[in-house]
């Protein structure tokens, strides 16, 4: 839990310094916290590893965790020290952009023992042209959109007023309306009815930074001096006797807001609904979580005494049943792929792989080392960077196998001594297709030309589950359908896996292809699999099909046709 | 004097060919299960291969006896050769070379000298052909193994291979280090070169296979010699030979030839491709 901020700035606020900064960087950091999940929710792709949210979170959090116990006073090495801890936990577009943001304002605070308006707004512009400059192709209607006013705001207020506070008023309005009018700027958002997810984030995290010079609550109270304390008791721990049936099996969990709070009855009220039960908060905001037979009665409380957010319920049982089921699971036998052994001078392949059967193929094909993308496939500028380091010789190319990887990719290839290239892979398929045409002992110019050639050779499809509803490119998607994408491209949606796959098969075009690759997700079994590519050689008998355990999160199948 | 040429059966020399030049030809043993024959003479290659997938155990290779060669030998000298050169498939892949060493040092009826061609299949035969060619001319065998000790610098051959299985099998290629390992297809587009198997390139699909290996052959034109070779695969042959057909050096026959089963079994059916001398230095 993060410590609530309890010292505010003085009234007239002209200087900044280290401490302050790093009061104001936890405040955005548990404000963003608090609100991750709504950032999440406005992901227009309505795929599941979208988290925009909590890629910001986590870059924040690294950030953070860099000076949390720093006394620094000097604020411009208190940026430089939040900067480089964003940098390396950077990971996803947002994430990066976001580290990018730290950096500038690193650069641009950098000698400064305190700074003032000016200094700020200055920053803040050197913050801006940062992000915009760290970007292949800069988009408008995103993070950087909100950026790019928020300095030119930063510099009018500076001129206005030498207060900090409202300097960060300032910018924090015009954010909230450089947000607003972000789906003018992009279509796609327009088509989804939503703002841009990186943009709120960054919104959120300026908010933060308000709340906290206005003194008002940004989190959690935390501390021995608080009786409102109590620490968060994870689901596992309270898990029931193997194999029994538990006596309230829904974990729930909300944040309540409203207005004079008694959070003594609430916690009463609460705990006499069933077990596990931890309320903390304050007159305004107050987060529960309890353990209940059912989800209805808390989450009907909270709502007559406010607003709810973060809700979040789970079958506890359900997931008991899982951990004890997955020890017997069959996993698939797959020949032990050979110790890749890298000699210096040789081509070091570094390849993200988000499943482990994706991970045996990229070592079976000489990849020496795997940056695994877990849940979130996201891994950050640190792992990446970490891999590059570990990979024994001073030539890598890193694959990082989706798009939301490559900014990432390429933070960690600036942060390295060594000469590392980034083939840019948007896709597995894309990347074992490189693989093809790796050369460990060619020459690294040479050998980045043909992979990245390679990377055409291969169309890519991929199947899971709509998180939400929405019309994209002329697709209708209800949530919770079956979504198929074609080269990153969301081109079907319906009910009917059978149907996905078959209209994605049509936009591959499979009729002129040779060869499928069928790799099937964690939560798809060998037969599941078989039945699908029976199904597919029936509508092209001429295409072999290989079908390949791919142990992938969130996506049932990823094809790869060629 | 009389220079007589012997080679084997896996430099794959098309019958009418060897005929023509008086080239004699030792037939490489083919083991299938339990049973030994002499390729080219007890079995035929197209009912080989059409045979092949049905095998109970996957067939194996093995070099004539050495008494073989030095019959051979023996045998030319009382028809009046008065030297022998004999050439033979690569001596990293084979032990045929090894034998032939043996039966020359076994007889004493002609003075023999031994070549490694480094080479398998045509890439061997177009280096025999060469070799007749000159003895015929009237060269000297001194003369001929300086020539071929250039020309194998210029031999080449290129295949694509349907399946990684038979290499695999053969055990005489390590193939992890070339990463190609065991879960992904791969067609990949093998070299062989002065002796040495490495993969020109790493494919996954036939047709794009057949492209490569078609853009690299067209990449060392022009050639003194070019022949494609096959397993089993007449139509893929006979498409190469359309799409090659402005490669091919004036004045000398197209050559296209199904690989012997000595060399097919490790390269596997499907294998597609050229073996070429080229003029390049």
């Amino acid at each position: 839990m993060i410590k609530e901020t309890s010292t505010t700035p003085p009234p007239k606020w002209l200087q900044c310094n280290g401490q302050q900064l790093r009061k104001l960087a936890q405040a955005s950091l548990v404000w963003l916290e608090k609100h991750h999940r709504i950032v999440n929710d406005l992901n227009v792709f309505p795929v599941p590893d979208g988290d925009t949210g909590t890629n910001m979170l986590l870059t924040m959090k690294s950030a953070y965790k860099k000076i949390e116990n720093s006394d620094e006073m000097h604020v411009g090495k208190m940026t430089g020290d939040l900067a480089h801890g964003a940098l390396m936990g950077a990971r996803g577009n947002s994430g990066v952009i976001l580290s990018q943001i730290w950096r500038g304002l690193a650069k641009g605070l950098k000698d400064k023992e305190t700074f003032n308006a000016n200094d700020l707004a200055q920053a803040i512009q050197e913050a801006s042209d940062t992000a915009y400059g760290g970007v292949m192709r800069p988009v408008e209607g995103t993070i950087l959109t909100i950026i790019r006013e928020g300095a030119e705001e930063a510099k009018d207020a500076a001129v206005k007023s030498k207060d900090l506070r409202f300097l960060l008023e300032r910018v924090l309005e015009r954010s909230e309306q450089a947000l607003e009018r972000t789906p003018d700027l992009l279509p796609v958002l327009k088509q989804a009815g939503v703002v841009d997810s990186g943009g709120k984030g960054l919104v959120y995290i300026f908010e933060g930074m308000s709340r906290y010079v206005n003194g008002q609550m940004v989190g959690m109270t935390e501390g021995t001096d608080q009786d409102q304390v109590a620490a968060y008791v994870p689901a596992q721990a309270l898990a029931a006797p193997e194999g029994g049936e538990l006596e309230n099996p829904y974990d729930v969990q909300f944040i309540l807001m409203g207005q004079k709070l008694d959070v003594v009855a609430v916690r009463n009220r609460i705990d006499a609904m069933g077990d596990s039960t931890v309320v903390v908060g304050d007159e305004t905001t107050i987060k529960v979580h309890i353990h209940v037979k059912d989800p209805g009665e808390p989450l009907s409380y909270g709502i007559s005494l406010g607003q709810i957010t973060d809700v979040v319920v789970e079958n506890m049982q359900e997931q008991m049943e899982d951990i004890i089921n997955a020890g017997s699971a069959s996993i698939p036998t797959q020949p032990e792929p050979p110790q890749v052994t890298v000699e210096p001078g040789q081509i070091g392949v570094v390849a993200v792989a988000a499943g482990d059967g994706l991970a045996n193929i990229f070592r079976s094909l000489g990849a020496a080392f795997i940056v695994n993308g877990g849940q979130t496939n996201n891994p950050s500028t640190e792992e990446i960077f970490q891999a590059i380091q570990d990979v024994p010789t001073d030539k890598v190319i890193i694959l990082p196998n989706n798009k939301n990887i490559i900014l990432a990719a390429e933070a960690a290839r600036d942060l390295s001594p060594k000469q590392v290239a980034v083939i840019p892979s948007r896709t597995t398929p894309q990347g074992f297709s490189a693989m093809m045409a790796l050369n460990p002992d060619g020459d690294l110019a040479a050998t980045v030309a043909s992979m990245q050639e390679a990377l055409d050779y291969v169309a890519t499809g991929e199947i899971t589950r709509a998180t939400r509803s929405v019309e994209l490119d002329g697709v209708d998607v209800q949530e919770g359908e079956i979504i198929g994408l074609v080269n990153g491209r969301l081109r079907a949606s319906g009910s009917d896996m059978h149907q996905t796959i078959t209209q994605v098969l049509a936009e591959m075009e499979m009729d002129e292809r040779e060869l499928l690759s069928l790799y099937y997700g964690e939560d798809v079994t060998e037969a599941d699999a078989t039945a699908v590519a029976n199904q597919i050689e029936e509508l092209y008998p001429d295409v072999e099909i290989e079908i390949l355990p791919g142990g992938q999160a969130h996506y049932f199948y990823i094809l790869g046709a060629e | 004097m009389t220079i007589k040429i012997v080679t084997d059966s896996a430099c794959d020399i098309p019958d009418a060919v060897a005929a023509e030049l008086g080239i004699t030809i030792v037939p490489v043993y083919i083991n299938i299960g339990d049973d030994s024959y002499l390729e080219g003479v007890e079995l035929s290659r197209q009912t080989f291969y059409q045979n092949l997938s049905g095998y109970k155990q996957y067939p194996t290779t093995a070099a004539p006896a050495s008494g073989t060669f030095a019959e051979v030998y023996a045998r030319l000298a009382q028809n009046g050769a008065t030297e022998v050169l004999s050439l033979h498939v690569a001596s990293e892949l084979s032990a045929t070379l090894n034998a032939a060493r043996l039966g020359a040092e076994a007889q004493t009826a002609v003075s023999v000298t031994l070549f490694d061609t480094q080479q398998i299949t045509m890439g061997a035969g177009l280096l025999v052909i060469l070799a007749a060619e000159m003895a015929a001319a009237g060269r000297s065998v001194a003369d001929i193994v300086a020539s071929l000790n250039e020309r194998v610098k210029q031999a080449y051959v290129f295949g694509m291979l349907d399946t990684l299985e038979a290499l695999r099998r053969s055990g005489r290629v390590g193939l992890a280090q070339f990463g190609l390992g065991t879960i992904l297809q791969i067609k990949p587009v093998m070299m062989i070169h002065q002796g040495i198997v490495s993969v020109a390139a790493k494919i996954r699909t036939r047709k794009r296979s057949i492209e490569h290996a078609l853009k690299l052959v067209a990449g060392l034109s022009p050639f003194e010699r070019l022949a494609i070779i096959h397993v089993n695969a007449p139509e893929a042959a006979e498409m190469l030979r359309q799409q090659a057909a402005h490669l091919f050096p004036r004045g000398h026959a197209v050559l296209m030839t199904e690989i012997t089963p000595a060399i097919g079994i490790h390269l596997g059916l499907g294998a597609v491709g050229f073996a070429c001398i080229t003029k390049k230095e």
